[in-house]
């Protein structure tokens, strides 16, 4: 499986490369002037096809990181592009004649797992199920997503040959398998629920039912500290440097806050501002409260010899890593 | 029928005001030959365009941004062979301060993100993005933005 990883890394990323060179082409000939509308008609199609292939590789890579270590991987998902990214692949990894159902919504909550890692997972659950249906005249697959109580519930649902009582008493065992000897088995299912524990999280095998049998993943949600009680959490960005001001909307876009833009008159929960710009907050030139309450300074910068008022915290903007924790 | 899908033949030689033509020119430090050819055919289209210096040595990327003064340095952070990209942009930081220097990668994560701005880089690209968010992102970071695109 390592192998198997390590090529699946491979042949995403190289596909990645060929992807973009391809997007940057189809632009330049799409501009041609006097295009004719059928041709205009291909070159769409053409891009789709491409993004499809894009979404491919994006899967393939996820395949491809090691689940046990992810640190350097996002440590969040989208489900619904994360979905998209797998669909192609649970489908080529079940047998050709086999149908995959699909209910994830757009509106569904960021969860608090890397992606590769859940990939890894429902690829080892598709497998299995592909093997319990075998036999099945019309095999299925079907994917739901629901939220519940902080928690994204992901059930995997085959209509195969279902597991008998020892299977379903044994099957999180370390070991424990009822392929061939020697068949490939991947992460397994006992590693599965190990990995998604890890994150506060599950694998759960459903109730007994008549026909096949279903995983349910359970997901844990971001959790998003609010700095202010009360929603929504509007931050307003007084920061004359173009890089910090880039990676301070990045955190923010990532944290759910708004921000407000510098000439809106609505009151902030939190004004992020540098030595320069602290002058004007301070002396309420920009209206920072809202509704009464007080609110959160945080500055960029080494603080000035002159007194600053206590309720500013300092950010050194060297580090980063800091400014998101003091936003967490 | 309009293609709402963002293909080149909807906007007009590059989306941006026409009184944007601060010219610019770009440096790739990437080993996909195949991407700066089209990079750079894609790119003369956008006004201001003058110029894309392709490097032949890799391990020579610093001494050839000395010698062009590109706008913009495209740099490949999966450089193979054992070249430490995180290094040149250290170096392209220090020396050429007037080179804005746009980070490419095909792993992003928050953590190389953090990274690469704190260390100075003016942008930071996942290679999973579109080709409009990658001219877009040239463009920006020449009109003095910093940017951050990831795939989401």
């Amino acid at each position: 499986m390592a192998t198997l990883g390590t090529l699946a890394s491979g042949l995403g990323h190289d596909l990645r490369n060929l992807v973009m060179p391809v997007l940057l082409r189809l632009d330049v000939v799409a501009a041609t002037t006097d295009l004719p509308e059928k041709a205009r008609m291909d070159l769409a199609s053409i891009r789709q096809s491409i993004l499809r292939l894009q979404r491919l590789a994006g899967g393939l890579r996820l395949l491809a990181t090691d689940p046990f270590d992810q640190r350097d991987e996002s440590q969040l998902t989208k489900l619904p592009d994360w979905w998209a990214d797998l669909q192609p692949i649970v489908v080529d990894a079940l047998s050709p004649h086999a149908t995959v159902e699909a209910t994830i919504e757009a509106d569904l909550p960021v969860v608090a797992v890397p992606p590769g890692t859940l990939a890894q997972i429902l690829i080892n659950l598709v497998m299995n199920s592909r093997q319990a249906m075998e036999h099945t005249a019309q095999p299925r697959l079907t994917l739901r997503a629901r939220a519940e109580d902080g928690r994204v519930l992901l059930d995997v649902d085959d209509n195969g040959s279902g597991m008998d009582q020892e299977t379903r008493r044994r099957c999180f065992e370390p070991y424990f398998t009822t392929r061939a000897r020697g068949y490939a088995t991947g992460l397994g299912l006992s590693t599965g629920r190990a990995l998604m524990n890890r994150y506060g999280g599950d694998l759960v095998l459903g109730e007994e039912q008549e026909i096949g049998t279903t995983f349910t993943l359970v997901i844990p949600v971001r959790v998003q500290t609010p700095l202010v009680e009360g929603t929504p959490k509007r931050v307003r960005l007084m920061v004359g440097d173009p890089r910090q001001l880039a990676m301070l909307r990045l955190i923010i876009r990532h944290r759910g806050f708004e921000e407000l833009p510098i000439t809106s008159t609505e009151g902030a929960h939190l004004t992020i501002c540098d030595v320069d710009t602290l002058p004007r907050v301070l002396n309420g030139s920009v209206s920072t409260a809202t509704n009464g309450s007080v609110n959160s300074i945080i500055a960029i910068g080494t603080p000035r010899p002159e007194p600053t008022p206590d309720a500013i915290r300092w950010v050194d903007p060297r580090d980063f890593s800091v400014l998101d924790d003091v936003l967490h | 029928m309009s293609c709402t899908d963002g293909l080149a033949g909807d906007y007009l030689g590059g989306g941006v005001a026409a009184m944007e033509t601060v010219p610019f020119s770009v440096m790739c430090i990437d080993d996909n030959i195949l991407l700066i050819d089209a990079l750079e055919s894609r790119l003369t289209m956008e006004p201001g365009f003058t110029g894309l210096h392709r490097v032949e040595d890799l391990s020579a990327s610093v001494e050839a941004a000395t010698r062009f003064q590109p706008s913009v340095v495209l740099l490949d952070i999966d450089l193979p062979g054992g070249v430490d990209a995180m290094s040149i942009l250290d170096q392209l930081v220090a020396g050429l301060p007037a080179s804005r220097v746009l980070m490419f990668t095909g792993y992003p994560s928050g953590d190389l993100v953090r990274r690469s701005m704190s260390r100075g880089a003016w942008g930071f690209v996942s290679k999973g993005t579109t080709a409009e968010t990658l001219i877009s992102a040239i463009r920006s970071v020449v009109a003095g933005q910093a940017v951050i695109e990831l795939e989401e």
